[in-house]
This record gives C-alpha cells, sequence and structure tokens, in this order.
C-alpha cells in the first residue's frame, strides 16, 4: 500500500512538471492554427519529460539505476531493426491506403512522391539521417512517457492498463497544439474534441509499440530512435503522396481529420495489437 | 557496458559541459552579430539582389560557426580515448565480461552522443535566431550533414588511434592530412584553377549555384547518400578497433 502511494505521489510529480511548461508555452506561443509562433518553444516541447523526469529523479531520491538508459540485453540488434523498419514502412503503407481510398483525382503515381526522383531519393536519405542525428529529441520524449511513467504505471495496474494510460495522458500533453487543429486540422466535426479522441487513440497504440520495445531492449533507445524517424518520415515523405507533381494538394472523398485516421491509422493500431499481445504473453509464460 | 558508459560520463563529465557550453557559446556571439550586422548593413542597402546577396553571406558566417561548434566537441571526442591508454588498464578491461568489444563499443558511442548533443545544441541556436529574424535560412541539412561528416572522421581516427596509439595515432592522420594539402597543392600549382581566377565571378557563380534549386537537389542527395552510407562506415570502423585493439595496446605505457 505504502509503495502504491509512493508510485502515485512520484507520478504526480512527473506529470506536473511534465505538462506544466508545455501547456504554458502551448498556449503562449501558439499561432492558434495548431502551429507554434516560436522556433525555441517547438524545439523545447520534446525535451520537457525528459527534463521532468531528471528533476523528479532527483527530487524524490530515486537515482537513475532503473532509468533504461544502458544499452540493454544482449541480441537486441532485430528490436534496433523494428525500431528503424517500422517507421519507414508505416508512410508507404499509409500512402497506398489513402491512395487506394481517399484520394478522388489521381492515383499513387500521380504524387509528388514519383515527379521527381532526385528530390524524392534526397528526401528519403535526408529523413532517414536527420532522424538518426536528432534522436536526441525522441530520447526527450521516451525518457519520460516510455522510461518513466509507464514502469511506475506497472506497479499500480497489470502491463496491458499501464500502457493504454500511459497513451492517454501521453495524447491529452499534447492538448494546447490539438486545441487549434494540430495533426489533425480544424475542418471536422466535433472539433477539437475528435482531435482529441483520435490523438489518444494513435497514442496508445504507439504507445504499445514503444513499450514493447522498451520491454524487449531493457533500453529507452530503440523508442526514442523509432520515435524521431517516423516524426521525420511522416512529415516529409507521406506529405508527398498528399500532393500531386504539381505540388498541389489531392481532392480526398473526405476531410483531412478522417484522410489521416482511415490512412495512417490501421498499420498503427495492427502494430500496436500485436505488440500488447505480446507483451502479456510474455508476462504470463 | 552500463557501467563502462557510466565511467566515461563521470569523468568526463566537467570536460563535456565546458566543451558544449564553449560550443554554444561562439554560434550564440555570431547570431547577435548577425542581428546587429544585418540590420545596419541593410539600412543603406535597398536593392533587392544586394539584400539577397548579404543573406547568403549571413548564411555562410552562420554556418562558419556551426563548423566551430562541431571543433569544439571534435575535442571531447578525441579525448575520450587517450585517458585509458594505460596497458593494466587494457588488460583488465579486456579481461570483464564486456570485454573489448564493450570497452570500445562506448567509446564509439560516446563520440556518436556528443554530437547528438552538438546537433542538439545547434538546432536550439538555429531556432533562437529564426526567433530573432537574424537568420532566414534553414540549416538543418547542414546540421545534419556536419555531423555525418564529424562521425566519418570519427570512422577514421579512432581505429588508427586504438591500433597505434593516440600519439603514433595523431602522427598517422597527420601524414595523411599533409600528403591531402600536398596533393591540393601540386593541384593548384599545375591543375585547372580557372574558376579561382577572378574572386569576384567565382562569389557569384557558388551564389548562383546555392541559388539554383535544380543543382541543390543534386547536393540534397548527396548529402543523403554520405550521411547514410557514414552510418555502416562507423560500424565497420568500430569492428576494426575491436580487432586491433590488443595490437595497439602494446605501444601502451605502463
Amino acid at each position: 500500500m505504502q509503495n502504491k502511494k509512493i508510485a502515485l505521489l512520484r507520478i504526480a510529480v512527473y506529470l506536473v512538471l511534465a505538462y506544466l511548461p508545455v501547456y504554458i508555452l502551448g498556449f503562449v506561443f501558439s499561432d492558434k492554427k495548431g502551429g507554434l509562433t516560436s522556433a525555441v518553444a517547438g524545439i523545447l516541447l520534446m525535451l520537457f519529460p525528459a527534463i521532468a523526469v531528471v528533476i523528479t529523479r532527483i527530487v524524490t531520491k530515486e537515482g537513475f539505476r532503473d532509468a533504461f538508459l544502458g544499452f540493454g540485453k544482449r541480441k537486441s540488434g532485430k528490436y534496433y531493426g523494428a525500431a528503424v523498419i517500422y517507421p519507414i514502412v508505416l508512410p508507404f503503407v499509409s500512402a497506398v491506403i489513402l491512395h487506394l481510398l481517399i484520394v478522388k483525382n489521381g492515383s499513387i503515381w500521380d504524387s509528388g512522391f514519383f515527379a521527381d526522383s532526385t528530390m524524392t531519393a534526397a528526401n528519403l536519405l535526408i529523413a532517414f539521417a536527420s532522424g538518426v542525428a536528432m534522436a536526441l529529441h525522441g530520447l526527450g520524449e521516451e525518457l519520460g512517457w516510455r522510461a518513466y511513467l509507464t514502469p511506475k504505471l506497472e506497479e499500480l495496474m497489470p502491463t496491458s492498463a499501464a500502457v493504454v494510460v500511459t497513451g492517454i495522458i501521453w495524447a491529452l500533453w499534447h492538448g494546447p497544439l490539438l486545441v487549434y487543429g494540430y495533426d489533425f486540422g480544424r475542418d471536422y466535426d466535433l472539433f477539437p474534441y475528435g482531435g482529441f479522441m483520435a490523438m489518444i487513440v494513435m497514442c496508445i497504440f504507439m504507445s504499445a509499440f514503444y513499450t514493447w520495445l522498451t520491454k524487449r531492449t531493457n533500453s529507452v533507445y530503440p523508442a526514442a530512435l523509432s520515435h524521431m524517424i517516423l516524426d521525420m518520415f511522416l512529415t516529409s515523405v507521406f506529405s508527398m503522396f498528399t500532393v500531386n507533381a504539381d505540388g498541389n494538394k489531392f481532392e480526398y472523398r473526405t476531410n483531412e481529420f478522417w484522410m489521416m485516421i482511415i490512412s495512417v491509422f490501421p498499420m498503427m493500431i495492427i502494430c500496436g495489437i500485436i505488440c500488447m499481445v505480446l507483451m502479456c504473453r510474455k508476462k504470463k509464460a | 557496458m552500463t557501467g563502462l558508459l557510466y565511467k566515461e560520463l563521470k569523468l568526463n563529465s566537467r570536460k563535456l559541459i565546458l566543451n558544449l557550453l564553449g560550443a554554444m557559446i561562439y554560434p550564440l556571439l555570431i547570431i547577435f552579430v548577425i542581428k546587429v550586422c544585418d540590420a545596419d548593413a541593410k539600412k543603406g542597402v535597398d536593392d533587392e539582389i544586394n539584400q539577397q546577396m548579404l543573406t547568403n553571406v549571413m548564411s555562410i558566417i552562420w554556418l562558419s560557426a556551426c563548423c566551430i561548434a562541431y571543433f569544439f566537441t571534435a575535442v571531447i571526442q578525441n579525448g575520450l580515448i587517450p585517458q585509458d591508454e594505460r596497458k593494466k588498464w587494457a588488460y583488465y578491461v579486456t579481461s570483464t565480461p564486456t570485454g573489448i568489444k564493450g570497452f570500445v563499443g562506448v567509446k564509439y558511442l560516446c563520440s556518436l552522443f556528443i554530437g547528438m548533443v552538438t546537433v542538439t545544441i545547434l538546432m536550439f541556436i538555429q531556432s533562437l535566431a529564426a526567433d530573432m529574424g537574424a537568420l532566414k535560412v534553414d540549416a538543418t541539412t547542414i546540421i545534419v550533414g556536419a555531423f555525418y561528416m564529424q562521425i566519418f572522421m570519427r570512422a577514421i581516427e579512432f581505429p588508427l588511434i586504438f591500433r597505434f596509439s593516440s600519439k603514433v595515432g595523431y602522427m598517422v592522420k597527420s601524414c595523411i592530412v599533409v600528403l591531402i594539402c600536398i596533393v591540393l597543392f601540386v593541384y593548384f600549382l599545375f591543375g585547372d584553377t580557372s574558376m579561382f581566377a577572378n574572386l569576384e565571378t567565382f562569389w557569384e557563380r557558388f551564389f548562383k549555384f546555392v541559388n539554383d534549386p535544380e543543382q541543390m537537389k543534386k547536393v540534397y542527395l548527396w548529402i543523403g547518400i554520405i550521411a547514410v552510407a557514414v552510418m555502416p562506415l562507423y560500424y565497420l570502423s568500430y569492428r576494426l578497433s575491436v580487432k586491433w585493439y590488443l595490437k595497439g595496446v602494446e605501444n601502451y605505457a605502463k
């Protein structure tokens, strides 16, 4: 009972420290369209969970013994491989779904991705290289959510529930951006609540994948690497499939919100479910 | 391995912080100078072409500041290996469960981590410059490119240092640099140097090249290819260092 109270207290301290600066910066520097007017604020947002963890661990005198900062178990190579392959494959699967189900005027071959082979190759390579070089930004978030919050929640509930709760908390952490249309735009019913719901679903399944990577390797680095590469690939590669060769957006059968959900979510959900099953099965074994 | 990593951080923490601060100060000073000079210079310049030229010059100054930041952090990366050049330590670490692979791997990982921290710092300063209105270009690709260039340099240096110890290793590296300089010198003496004949037209052509989207596409592609190629090279360099480590130990002092 005492241990649970301590865990709850530590979670509370961490959440206050992780949420407060992000909400303050998010609202102060919001451009009211889902972006930020300050580039510095944008860079710092991803680092706050890590800063919050460091402060929490110092304040609560926990130390860094279980911070998943080591390079983990031997033979973790395949998980590092999965951490890299998943974010590379995701935009392509999403693009196929997008063009099969949503785009009205044109096929995948008319998209910007196939318009200029030099630029496409450069974008692919630079997105990957930037994802690796800027992995510390990913570490900023993963150190907080996967390496601190999930293990702390696991002291209070089963792993699967901890993953779901982490996903919800992680999604709500993006609140100030979602309120103004970050990720899903503003042109949809139930704005911005629909965006919150979609973000919660996405974060739960992404949380399952990242937690699976962290648990299997006993290290936070694969999740950090995967997170950053995914961010890079979704912004630079998937966006090339949403425009035609002239750079104009394709016409969709639905709005931007449902386009994102229908095209990007399926692989995330399937992958998240598989990871959740694998985690629970291992636990039972 | 985690213990070795902890040892590196513990032993180098002060050096690391001081060097990273050093790496930060120069680009920060540069953006303040750019902010002041750019505004002053543009007061008398109404011409759009000259304004563009000024922006280009300021961008080059900013990029040189980024390179200097990488030089600062290269000092820490280069200092990682010599501090453990003792025979006793080398044989001790070889006998541990993590062994040579772990020991050498930690040096490579620390070097990579320091490079990533430099990228984060430069991205932060670039964002600050953008907020201040001091910088109108996005140099992220160049910052990332410089990171891979730094990693490439370490991938070449580290096996030499592990094989011949730091003294001889740096000498071998210096010999390679001198050799490259001699080749360049010979080229400038006897090769085709017509493009440098008139510096004014050289810069004009350079800025024309930079502002040409088709040419820049090719540059981006090459940056991407080189950056991605450096990763397996860095790993191969690690494998080579592991192989050569015990041969290099013979050159260490007691």
